[in-house]
Protein backbone atom coordinates (compact mmCIF):
# COMPACT_ATOMS: atom_id res chain seq x y z
CA UNK A 1 0.00 0.00 0.00
CA UNK A 2 1.68 3.27 -1.15
CA UNK A 3 1.11 6.74 1.45
CA UNK A 4 -1.48 8.44 -0.60
CA UNK A 5 -3.31 4.92 -0.59
CA UNK A 6 -2.65 4.53 2.89
CA UNK A 7 -3.34 8.42 3.90
CA UNK A 8 -7.01 8.15 2.41
CA UNK A 9 -7.64 4.71 4.05
CA UNK A 10 -6.76 6.13 7.48
CA UNK A 11 -9.43 9.52 6.52
CA UNK A 12 -12.03 6.79 6.26
CA UNK A 13 -11.71 4.59 9.05
CA UNK A 14 -11.69 8.30 11.02
CA UNK A 15 -15.40 8.24 10.42
CA UNK A 16 -15.81 5.25 12.50
CA UNK A 17 -13.91 5.10 16.04
CA UNK A 18 -14.21 1.32 16.28
CA UNK A 19 -12.94 1.11 12.73
CA UNK A 20 -9.39 2.49 13.62
CA UNK A 21 -9.19 0.46 16.88
CA UNK A 22 -10.38 -2.73 14.52
CA UNK A 23 -8.37 -2.29 11.95
CA UNK A 24 -4.75 -2.67 14.13
CA UNK A 25 -6.27 -6.22 15.00
CA UNK A 26 -7.81 -6.75 11.91
CA UNK A 27 -6.02 -9.99 9.76
CA UNK A 28 -8.20 -9.11 6.69
CA UNK A 29 -5.05 -8.16 3.73
CA UNK A 30 -6.36 -4.85 3.20
CA UNK A 31 -5.49 -4.21 7.01
CA UNK A 32 -2.87 -5.83 7.17
CA UNK A 33 -1.65 -3.86 4.54
CA UNK A 34 -2.43 -0.45 6.11
CA UNK A 35 -0.91 -1.84 9.56
CA UNK A 36 2.33 -2.35 7.26
CA UNK A 37 2.49 0.66 6.06
CA UNK A 38 1.57 2.45 9.15
CA UNK A 39 4.27 0.66 11.10
CA UNK A 40 7.15 2.15 8.86
CA UNK A 41 5.60 5.46 8.14
CA UNK A 42 5.64 8.21 11.00
CA UNK A 43 3.44 10.85 8.53
CA UNK A 44 0.71 8.28 8.72
CA UNK A 45 1.80 6.87 12.26
CA UNK A 46 1.03 10.43 13.80
CA UNK A 47 -2.22 10.84 11.80
CA UNK A 48 -2.92 7.38 12.86
CA UNK A 49 -2.69 8.87 16.42
CA UNK A 50 -4.06 11.66 16.25
CA UNK A 51 -7.71 10.77 15.04
CA UNK A 52 -7.04 8.11 17.90
CA UNK A 53 -6.79 10.91 20.38
CA UNK A 54 -9.49 12.67 18.58
CA UNK A 55 -12.11 9.91 19.58
CA UNK A 56 -10.76 9.64 22.71
CA UNK A 57 -11.19 13.36 23.30
CA UNK A 58 -14.97 12.88 22.12
CA UNK A 59 -15.63 10.18 23.51
CA UNK A 60 -14.85 11.04 27.07
CA UNK A 61 -16.25 14.18 26.92
CA UNK A 62 -19.78 12.95 25.00
CA UNK A 63 -20.24 10.04 26.26
CA UNK A 64 -22.04 9.45 29.72
CA UNK A 65 -22.17 5.90 31.77
CA UNK A 66 -25.76 6.83 32.54
CA UNK A 67 -28.49 4.42 30.32
CA UNK A 68 -30.72 7.05 28.46
CA UNK A 69 -28.54 10.17 29.38
CA UNK A 70 -27.22 12.47 26.81
CA UNK A 71 -24.31 15.35 27.22
CA UNK A 72 -26.05 18.50 26.80
CA UNK A 73 -24.04 20.47 23.69
CA UNK A 74 -26.96 22.67 22.54
CA UNK A 75 -24.97 26.47 21.87
CA UNK A 76 -24.40 28.69 25.23
CA UNK A 77 -24.28 32.39 24.36
CA UNK A 78 -23.80 35.01 26.18
CA UNK A 79 -25.90 37.68 26.38
CA UNK A 80 -25.39 41.37 24.83
CA UNK A 81 -24.86 43.15 28.49
CA UNK A 82 -21.80 40.63 28.91
CA UNK A 83 -20.27 42.03 25.61
CA UNK A 84 -21.46 45.60 26.72
CA UNK A 85 -19.90 45.47 30.15
CA UNK A 86 -16.55 43.86 29.18
CA UNK A 87 -16.05 46.45 25.94
CA UNK A 88 -17.11 49.07 28.99
CA UNK A 89 -14.62 48.09 31.19
CA UNK A 90 -11.94 48.02 29.25
CA UNK A 91 -13.03 51.54 28.03
CA UNK A 92 -12.45 52.56 31.90
CA UNK A 93 -9.54 50.91 32.25
CA UNK A 94 -7.86 52.60 29.97
CA UNK A 95 -8.95 56.25 31.75
CA UNK A 96 -7.73 54.64 34.99
CA UNK A 97 -4.77 53.84 33.96
CA UNK A 98 -2.30 56.00 32.48
CA UNK A 99 -4.51 58.85 31.67
CA UNK A 100 -5.49 60.19 35.14
CA UNK A 101 -2.78 60.80 36.87
CA UNK A 102 -1.01 62.38 34.04
CA UNK A 103 -3.47 65.12 33.46
CA UNK A 104 -4.47 65.65 37.20
CA UNK A 105 -0.83 66.11 38.39
CA UNK A 106 0.33 69.02 35.70
CA UNK A 107 -2.42 71.45 36.79
CA UNK A 108 -1.82 70.44 40.67
CA UNK A 109 1.64 72.11 39.78
CA UNK A 110 -0.08 75.19 38.48
CA UNK A 111 -2.82 75.61 40.46
CA UNK A 112 -1.90 73.48 43.69
CA UNK A 113 -3.02 75.97 46.25
CA UNK A 114 -6.73 75.57 46.36
CA UNK A 115 -6.93 72.35 44.25
CA UNK A 116 -5.33 70.39 47.04
CA UNK A 117 -8.31 69.06 48.47
CA UNK A 118 -9.74 68.83 45.22
CA UNK A 119 -6.82 66.94 43.95
CA UNK A 120 -6.79 64.63 46.68
CA UNK A 121 -10.55 63.52 46.68
CA UNK A 122 -9.98 63.30 43.33
CA UNK A 123 -7.43 60.67 44.21
CA UNK A 124 -9.36 58.86 46.35
CA UNK A 125 -11.97 58.49 43.21
CA UNK A 126 -9.09 57.17 40.98
CA UNK A 127 -8.67 54.43 43.37
CA UNK A 128 -12.05 53.84 43.74
CA UNK A 129 -12.50 53.66 40.41
CA UNK A 130 -9.86 50.91 40.01
CA UNK A 131 -10.97 49.20 43.16
CA UNK A 132 -14.81 48.72 41.63
CA UNK A 133 -13.16 46.37 39.45
CA UNK A 134 -10.10 44.88 40.62
CA UNK A 135 -11.04 44.05 43.92
CA UNK A 136 -15.14 43.24 43.08
CA UNK A 137 -15.77 39.83 44.94
CA UNK A 138 -16.86 36.78 44.20
CA UNK A 139 -20.85 37.97 44.91
CA UNK A 140 -20.58 41.04 43.49
CA UNK A 141 -22.71 41.78 40.51
CA UNK A 142 -20.71 41.90 36.81
CA UNK A 143 -23.36 44.73 36.17
CA UNK A 144 -23.19 46.71 38.79
CA UNK A 145 -19.94 46.14 38.93
CA UNK A 146 -20.04 47.86 35.59
CA UNK A 147 -22.42 50.50 36.42
CA UNK A 148 -20.48 51.97 39.62
CA UNK A 149 -17.05 51.85 37.59
CA UNK A 150 -18.74 53.84 34.87
CA UNK A 151 -20.63 56.55 37.32
CA UNK A 152 -17.06 57.12 38.95
CA UNK A 153 -15.07 57.36 35.51
CA UNK A 154 -17.65 60.54 34.61
CA UNK A 155 -16.31 61.64 37.76
CA UNK A 156 -12.69 61.61 36.95
CA UNK A 157 -13.66 62.52 33.79
CA UNK A 158 -15.31 65.76 34.59
CA UNK A 159 -13.11 66.46 37.41
CA UNK A 160 -10.32 66.30 33.94
CA UNK A 161 -12.36 68.57 31.82
CA UNK A 162 -12.77 71.06 34.97
CA UNK A 163 -8.99 71.56 35.33
CA UNK A 164 -8.35 71.47 31.69
CA UNK A 165 -10.13 74.96 31.59
CA UNK A 166 -8.42 78.14 32.21
CA UNK A 167 -11.67 79.68 33.93
CA UNK A 168 -12.27 77.04 35.98
CA UNK A 169 -13.67 77.67 40.07
CA UNK A 170 -13.70 76.34 43.03
CA UNK A 171 -15.26 76.96 46.51
CA UNK A 172 -14.68 75.15 49.35
CA UNK A 173 -16.87 73.06 51.40
CA UNK A 174 -17.70 73.76 55.39
CA UNK A 175 -19.05 71.67 57.92
CA UNK A 176 -21.52 73.79 60.44
CA UNK A 177 -18.56 73.62 62.58
CA UNK A 178 -17.06 75.97 60.00
CA UNK A 179 -14.22 73.40 58.82
CA UNK A 180 -13.51 72.26 55.17
CA UNK A 181 -14.87 69.53 54.41
CA UNK A 182 -14.44 69.34 50.71
CA UNK A 183 -14.78 71.24 47.02
CA UNK A 184 -17.14 72.21 44.66
CA UNK A 185 -15.56 72.57 41.31
CA UNK A 186 -16.87 73.84 37.70
CA UNK A 187 -16.67 75.17 34.72
CA UNK A 188 -18.17 75.92 31.86
CA UNK A 189 -20.10 72.31 31.19
CA UNK A 190 -19.37 70.21 34.65
CA UNK A 191 -19.97 70.49 38.39
CA UNK A 192 -18.21 68.25 40.46
CA UNK A 193 -18.94 68.09 44.34
CA UNK A 194 -16.24 66.16 45.82
CA UNK A 195 -16.48 65.47 50.06
CA UNK A 196 -15.19 63.13 52.46
CA UNK A 197 -16.72 64.75 55.33
CA UNK A 198 -19.89 62.78 55.04
CA UNK A 199 -20.48 59.22 56.67
CA UNK A 200 -22.85 56.76 54.92
CA UNK A 201 -26.32 57.90 55.48
CA UNK A 202 -28.29 55.79 57.78
CA UNK A 203 -31.49 53.70 56.22
CA UNK A 204 -34.39 55.96 55.05
CA UNK A 205 -31.92 58.92 54.67
CA UNK A 206 -29.91 60.72 51.84
CA UNK A 207 -27.90 63.47 51.79
CA UNK A 208 -29.32 65.75 48.99
CA UNK A 209 -27.45 68.74 47.42
CA UNK A 210 -29.03 72.15 46.73
CA UNK A 211 -28.88 75.44 45.20
CA UNK A 212 -29.47 78.53 47.36
CA UNK A 213 -30.28 82.09 46.39
CA UNK A 214 -32.59 84.94 47.26
CA UNK A 215 -34.17 82.78 50.32
CA UNK A 216 -35.29 79.96 47.33
CA UNK A 217 -33.82 76.07 47.59
CA UNK A 218 -33.44 74.18 44.52
CA UNK A 219 -32.62 71.06 44.75
CA UNK A 220 -30.23 69.53 42.07
CA UNK A 221 -28.98 65.94 42.78
CA UNK A 222 -28.21 63.44 45.98
CA UNK A 223 -24.39 62.45 46.88
CA UNK A 224 -23.20 58.84 45.93
CA UNK A 225 -20.47 57.28 47.74
CA UNK A 226 -16.98 55.74 46.51
CA UNK A 227 -15.41 54.30 49.08
CA UNK A 228 -15.10 57.49 52.04
CA UNK A 229 -15.34 59.91 49.27
CA UNK A 230 -18.85 61.19 48.45
CA UNK A 231 -19.48 62.69 45.46
CA UNK A 232 -21.80 64.58 42.92
CA UNK A 233 -21.16 65.29 39.39
CA UNK A 234 -23.87 67.28 37.14
CA UNK A 235 -23.61 69.12 34.00
CA UNK A 236 -24.61 72.96 33.99
CA UNK A 237 -26.49 72.18 30.56
CA UNK A 238 -29.06 70.19 32.73
CA UNK A 239 -29.55 73.26 34.84
CA UNK A 240 -28.92 76.46 32.65
CA UNK A 241 -31.82 77.99 33.66
CA UNK A 242 -30.18 78.13 37.27
CA UNK A 243 -28.19 81.42 37.59
CA UNK A 244 -25.09 81.69 39.85
CA UNK A 245 -25.34 84.79 41.03
CA UNK A 246 -22.98 85.70 43.12
CA UNK A 247 -24.51 84.96 46.94
CA UNK A 248 -25.79 81.59 45.84
CA UNK A 249 -25.14 78.82 48.29
CA UNK A 250 -24.07 75.17 47.97
CA UNK A 251 -26.15 73.04 50.46
CA UNK A 252 -25.87 69.67 51.48
CA UNK A 253 -28.51 68.36 53.89
CA UNK A 254 -29.52 64.74 55.59
CA UNK A 255 -33.22 64.16 54.14
CA UNK A 256 -35.56 61.38 53.94
CA UNK A 257 -35.37 59.24 51.25
CA UNK A 258 -38.69 59.99 50.14
CA UNK A 259 -38.66 63.16 51.05
CA UNK A 260 -40.33 66.27 49.32
CA UNK A 261 -39.10 68.63 46.61
CA UNK A 262 -38.32 71.00 49.91
CA UNK A 263 -35.68 71.15 52.18
CA UNK A 264 -36.47 69.92 55.37
CA UNK A 265 -33.52 68.27 57.62
CA UNK A 266 -30.36 69.70 58.68
CA UNK A 267 -28.00 71.18 56.77
CA UNK A 268 -24.03 69.30 57.15
CA UNK A 269 -21.93 70.83 54.14
CA UNK A 270 -22.20 74.16 52.19
CA UNK A 271 -20.17 76.42 50.07
CA UNK A 272 -20.65 80.05 48.42
CA UNK A 273 -20.00 79.73 45.24
CA UNK B 1 -17.25 32.69 16.10
CA UNK B 2 -14.35 31.66 13.57
CA UNK B 3 -12.79 34.25 11.91
CA UNK B 4 -14.86 35.79 8.76
CA UNK B 5 -13.02 36.51 5.21
CA UNK B 6 -11.08 39.86 5.22
CA UNK B 7 -11.04 39.99 9.13
CA UNK B 8 -7.56 40.48 10.21
CA UNK B 9 -6.22 37.39 11.89
CA UNK B 10 -5.18 37.00 15.52
CA UNK B 11 -2.47 37.91 15.80
CA UNK B 12 -2.94 40.94 14.05
CA UNK B 13 -6.10 41.27 16.31
CA UNK B 14 -3.50 40.70 19.66
CA UNK B 15 -0.92 43.54 18.49
CA UNK B 16 -3.80 46.11 17.46
CA UNK B 17 -5.07 45.14 21.28
CA UNK B 18 -1.76 45.66 22.58
CA UNK B 19 -1.68 49.04 21.16
CA UNK B 20 -4.65 50.05 22.58
CA UNK B 21 -7.12 49.24 19.62
CA UNK B 22 -10.67 49.27 20.91
CA UNK B 23 -12.30 47.65 17.71
CA UNK B 24 -9.72 45.07 17.62
CA UNK B 25 -10.50 44.26 21.14
CA UNK B 26 -13.97 44.12 20.23
CA UNK B 27 -13.76 42.34 17.28
CA UNK B 28 -11.08 39.07 19.81
CA UNK B 29 -14.19 38.61 22.04
CA UNK B 30 -17.22 38.51 19.09
CA UNK B 31 -14.71 36.08 17.32
CA UNK B 32 -13.89 33.93 21.24
CA UNK B 33 -16.54 35.24 23.60
CA UNK B 34 -19.11 32.43 23.06
CA UNK B 35 -16.61 29.84 23.33
CA UNK B 36 -14.38 31.47 26.78
CA UNK B 37 -17.94 32.01 27.90
CA UNK B 38 -19.79 28.12 27.17
CA UNK B 39 -16.84 26.55 28.20
CA UNK B 40 -17.35 28.61 31.31
CA UNK B 41 -20.78 28.26 32.31
CA UNK B 42 -20.23 24.25 31.13
CA UNK B 43 -17.38 24.37 34.19
CA UNK B 44 -19.03 26.16 36.73
CA UNK B 45 -22.79 25.66 36.20
CA UNK B 46 -23.35 29.14 36.81
CA UNK B 47 -23.88 31.76 34.02
CA UNK B 48 -23.17 34.96 36.31
CA UNK B 49 -20.00 33.25 37.87
CA UNK B 50 -18.92 32.64 33.85
CA UNK B 51 -19.65 36.14 33.40
CA UNK B 52 -17.57 37.13 35.77
CA UNK B 53 -14.51 34.82 34.93
CA UNK B 54 -14.96 35.53 31.03
CA UNK B 55 -14.75 39.39 31.93
CA UNK B 56 -11.30 38.50 33.87
CA UNK B 57 -9.90 37.04 30.52
CA UNK B 58 -10.75 39.41 28.84
CA UNK B 59 -9.73 42.23 31.01
CA UNK B 60 -6.45 40.00 30.90
CA UNK B 61 -5.91 40.63 26.86
CA UNK B 62 -6.88 44.17 26.90
CA UNK B 63 -4.31 44.70 29.77
CA UNK B 64 -1.51 42.10 28.83
CA UNK B 65 -1.54 41.57 25.17
CA UNK B 66 1.74 42.66 24.54
CA UNK B 67 2.49 39.10 26.09
CA UNK B 68 0.67 36.80 24.24
CA UNK B 69 3.45 34.83 22.24
CA UNK B 70 1.72 33.56 18.68
CA UNK B 71 4.34 31.37 18.39
CA UNK B 72 3.69 29.34 21.50
CA UNK B 73 -0.65 29.06 21.10
CA UNK B 74 -3.42 30.17 19.68
CA UNK B 75 -5.40 33.48 20.97
CA UNK B 76 -8.63 31.43 21.85
CA UNK B 77 -5.77 28.76 24.24
CA UNK B 78 -4.45 31.51 25.76
CA UNK B 79 -7.93 33.07 26.80
CA UNK B 80 -9.49 29.59 27.46
CA UNK B 81 -5.86 28.95 29.76
CA UNK B 82 -6.80 32.02 31.98
CA UNK B 83 -10.12 31.30 31.94
CA UNK B 84 -8.99 28.06 33.54
CA UNK B 85 -7.11 29.29 36.22
CA UNK B 86 -9.89 32.11 36.78
CA UNK B 87 -12.49 29.29 37.34
CA UNK B 88 -10.53 26.97 39.60
CA UNK B 89 -9.29 30.07 41.81
CA UNK B 90 -13.17 30.65 42.23
CA UNK B 91 -13.91 27.46 42.60
CA UNK B 92 -11.11 26.81 45.32
CA UNK B 93 -12.47 30.03 47.27
CA UNK B 94 -15.71 29.06 47.58
CA UNK B 95 -14.89 25.11 48.29
CA UNK B 96 -17.24 23.62 45.75
CA UNK B 97 -16.63 20.66 43.42
CA UNK B 98 -16.07 21.69 39.69
CA UNK B 99 -19.90 21.50 38.61
CA UNK B 100 -23.00 19.92 39.42
CA UNK B 101 -22.33 17.75 36.35
CA UNK B 102 -19.25 16.70 37.97
CA UNK B 103 -20.29 15.88 41.29
CA UNK B 104 -22.94 13.07 38.75
CA UNK B 105 -19.59 11.86 37.63
CA UNK B 106 -18.17 11.28 41.13
CA UNK B 107 -21.17 9.10 41.40
CA UNK B 108 -20.16 7.06 38.72
CA UNK B 109 -16.44 6.10 39.47
CA UNK B 110 -15.05 3.90 41.50
CA UNK B 111 -13.36 4.50 44.50
CA UNK B 112 -10.00 3.80 43.03
CA UNK B 113 -10.40 5.62 40.08
CA UNK B 114 -7.69 8.22 39.54
CA UNK B 115 -10.63 10.68 39.02
CA UNK B 116 -11.60 10.88 42.52
CA UNK B 117 -8.64 13.30 42.66
CA UNK B 118 -9.93 17.04 42.84
CA UNK B 119 -7.39 17.93 40.45
CA UNK B 120 -7.71 15.41 38.06
CA UNK B 121 -11.68 15.92 37.63
CA UNK B 122 -11.25 19.79 37.33
CA UNK B 123 -8.93 19.66 34.76
CA UNK B 124 -10.88 16.62 32.79
CA UNK B 125 -14.21 18.79 33.75
CA UNK B 126 -12.34 21.39 32.28
CA UNK B 127 -11.36 20.04 29.00
CA UNK B 128 -14.57 18.54 28.67
CA UNK B 129 -16.42 21.58 28.91
CA UNK B 130 -14.18 23.19 26.49
CA UNK B 131 -14.99 20.06 23.67
CA UNK B 132 -18.52 20.11 24.15
CA UNK B 133 -19.00 24.04 23.49
CA UNK B 134 -16.50 23.11 20.39
CA UNK B 135 -19.05 19.98 19.53
CA UNK B 136 -22.00 23.14 20.31
CA UNK B 137 -20.76 25.20 17.49
CA UNK B 138 -21.00 22.79 15.01
CA UNK B 139 -23.56 23.33 12.75
CA UNK B 140 -27.08 21.65 14.18
CA UNK B 141 -27.06 18.77 11.60
CA UNK B 142 -23.10 17.90 11.79
CA UNK B 143 -23.56 18.47 15.84
CA UNK B 144 -26.38 15.65 15.53
CA UNK B 145 -24.27 12.88 14.36
CA UNK B 146 -21.59 13.79 16.24
CA UNK B 147 -24.11 12.96 19.42
CA UNK B 148 -25.57 9.70 18.45
CA UNK B 149 -21.70 8.35 16.99
CA UNK B 150 -20.46 9.52 20.25
CA UNK B 151 -23.00 9.64 22.77
CA UNK B 152 -25.22 6.64 21.63
CA UNK B 153 -22.43 4.62 20.31
CA UNK B 154 -24.06 4.30 17.00
CA UNK B 155 -22.07 3.07 13.59
CA UNK B 156 -22.17 5.23 10.37
CA UNK B 157 -24.56 2.66 9.61
CA UNK B 158 -26.82 2.73 12.28
CA UNK B 159 -26.79 7.08 12.36
CA UNK B 160 -27.94 6.01 8.71
CA UNK B 161 -31.10 3.52 9.81
CA UNK B 162 -31.82 6.37 12.62
CA UNK B 163 -32.84 9.42 11.01
CA UNK B 164 -33.49 7.11 7.87
CA UNK B 165 -30.72 9.15 5.71
CA UNK B 166 -28.26 7.97 2.93
CA UNK B 167 -24.83 6.42 4.30
CA UNK B 168 -22.73 8.79 2.16
CA UNK B 169 -24.64 12.01 3.35
CA UNK B 170 -24.05 10.37 7.57
CA UNK B 171 -20.34 9.95 6.07
CA UNK B 172 -20.07 13.72 4.36
CA UNK B 173 -21.57 15.06 7.61
CA UNK B 174 -19.31 13.35 9.78
CA UNK B 175 -16.02 14.09 8.25
CA UNK B 176 -16.81 17.73 8.10
CA UNK B 177 -17.60 18.00 11.54
CA UNK B 178 -14.28 15.84 12.44
CA UNK B 179 -12.30 18.27 10.55
CA UNK B 180 -13.85 21.33 12.39
CA UNK B 181 -13.20 19.69 15.62
CA UNK B 182 -9.80 18.59 14.99
CA UNK B 183 -8.78 21.77 13.54
CA UNK B 184 -10.45 23.66 17.19
CA UNK B 185 -8.76 20.83 19.52
CA UNK B 186 -5.76 21.56 18.15
CA UNK B 187 -6.20 25.29 19.49
CA UNK B 188 -5.66 24.74 22.69
CA UNK B 189 -2.87 22.54 23.60
CA UNK B 190 -3.40 19.64 26.24
CA UNK B 191 -6.72 18.71 25.11
CA UNK B 192 -5.76 16.04 22.92
CA UNK B 193 -3.34 14.36 24.20
CA UNK B 194 0.29 15.65 22.33
CA UNK B 195 -2.19 16.68 19.31
CA UNK B 196 -0.84 19.41 17.42
CA UNK B 197 -0.53 21.16 13.76
CA UNK B 198 1.57 18.55 12.82
CA UNK B 199 0.17 15.23 14.09
CA UNK B 200 1.24 13.83 17.68
CA UNK B 201 4.07 15.47 19.70
CA UNK B 202 5.07 15.16 23.30
CA UNK B 203 6.14 18.59 24.54
CA UNK B 204 5.53 20.78 27.85
CA UNK B 205 2.97 23.45 27.58
CA UNK B 206 4.18 26.58 25.68
CA UNK B 207 5.12 29.45 28.49
CA UNK B 208 2.29 32.09 27.57
CA UNK B 209 0.26 28.95 29.68
CA UNK B 210 2.35 28.19 32.27
CA UNK B 211 3.08 31.88 32.88
CA UNK B 212 -0.57 32.48 33.99
CA UNK B 213 -0.46 29.94 36.55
Amino acid sequence: MDHAEAHERIADLALEPRDLEAMLASESSDDRALAEHVSGCDTCRAELDAWQGVHRTLAGALHTPRPGARVDVNPIEPDERLRAGILAAARADRSIEPAIPTRISPVAIASSRIWTPVLGLAAALVVAVAGTFLLAGPGQSLLRTVDEARALSNVVASVNRILAEPNHEVATLKTTAGQSGGSVAWASHDLVVLTSALSTPGQGQTYRCWLSSGGTDTAIGRMEFAGTTAYWVGSLDEWASISLDPGTQFIVSLEPTDGSGARTGSVVLEADL
Amino acid sequence: MSEREGEPDDRVLVRRIAAGDEGAFELAYDRHGSLVFGSLVRFLGDREAAAEVAQDAFMSLWRRASSFDPAAGSLPGWLLSIARHRAIDRLRGEARRPSPGSAELLDDLHDDDPWRNPAALADRNWADSIVRTFVSELPEHERHVMVLAYSDGLSQAAISERLDMPIGTVKSRTRRALARLRTRLIEVPGLVEGLTDFGMETAPAPAPYRMMD
